[in-house]
């Protein structure tokens, strides 16, 4: 799943501590989320696209093999 | 008006299943982290272990045998309470080490969680075919039963000790990446 949580972070100035303090998580888990190392599960997607007031599909992407 | 109770009736049985659902959540929540300790246990682990472990070994090897021994040679009233005593301090300290929790206990950690207890699992099945194999073909096997105590108290620990280094490895590589992209 390709995601554009990076852009999206950058576009608003937010750091990724500041990401994830807002959505009450590490800030391992965002950089993880960032890399592609890690697909976050429907609450902490939710809870992205609600961040960025975007819809979901606008952030995450299923990519070919998913 | 009969339209108004059919709406109302809804409403209620909507708002009743939402905090049923949150409920249910919450509990599944707690239920996942149940079993970890708060933080502050992993650094009464990283006291206890090395403690624990020092103390038995010097015993062992006979470097406290001024406290331990009589004149004599023999084992005084203090030999078995400090080795049992050594023993477990680095026992406790090993599960406190093995079920803390992070500072920030979220769901990316309770992957890497997941993840290090099926490699751990993996790898002690690994050990243990390897050993049997090893003891079969070179005909090694523990002859008496303090040797096969110990091959089997390697055996259980090896998995706590594969998971725990998985474990904070993994974690510890991905905070250095991320530092390193921050910075």
């Amino acid at each position: 799943m390709k995601n554009r949580v990076k852009e999206e972070r950058q576009k608003i100035n937010m750091t990724q501590q500041e990401l994830a303090d807002e959505i009450a998580v590490s800030r391992q888990t965002i950089f993880a989320i960032e890399t592609g190392k890690y697909i976050p599960s429907a609450i902490l997607v939710l809870k992205i696209a609600r961040t960025f007031k975007k819809k979901v599909e606008d952030i995450f992407n299923l990519e070919k093999g998913d | 008006m009969i339209i108004c109770k059919f709406v109302n009736k809804y409403v209620i049985l909507y708002v009743n299943l939402t905090l049923h659902t949150e409920n249910l959540l919450t509990f599944i929540k707690k239920m996942k982290t149940a079993i970890l300790l708060p933080y502050y246990f992993k650094k009464i682990g990283i006291i206890l272990i090395p403690f624990g472990l020092i103390i038995w070994c010097l015993t062992q090897l006979g470097y406290l045998n001024d406290v331990v021994r009589n004149q004599n040679g023999h084992a005084n009233s203090l030999y078995s309470p400090i080795l049992i005593i050594s023993f477990f301090s680095f026992l406790i300290g090993f599960y406190f080490l093995v079920f803390v929790k992070e500072k920030q206990e979220d769901e990316f950690i309770t992957n890497i969680r997941l993840l290090s207890f099926q490699r751990a699992s993996f790898l002690q099945f690994v050990y243990f075919f390897l050993a049997f194999l090893f003891m079969l073909l070179f005909k090694k096997e523990p002859s008496v039963d303090a040797g096969l105590e110990m091959f089997l108290i390697i055996s259980i620990l090896s998995f706590w000790l594969f998971y725990v280094l998985h474990f904070n490895i993994s974690l510890f590589l991905i905070k250095k990446k991320a530092n390193e992209e921050q910075s």
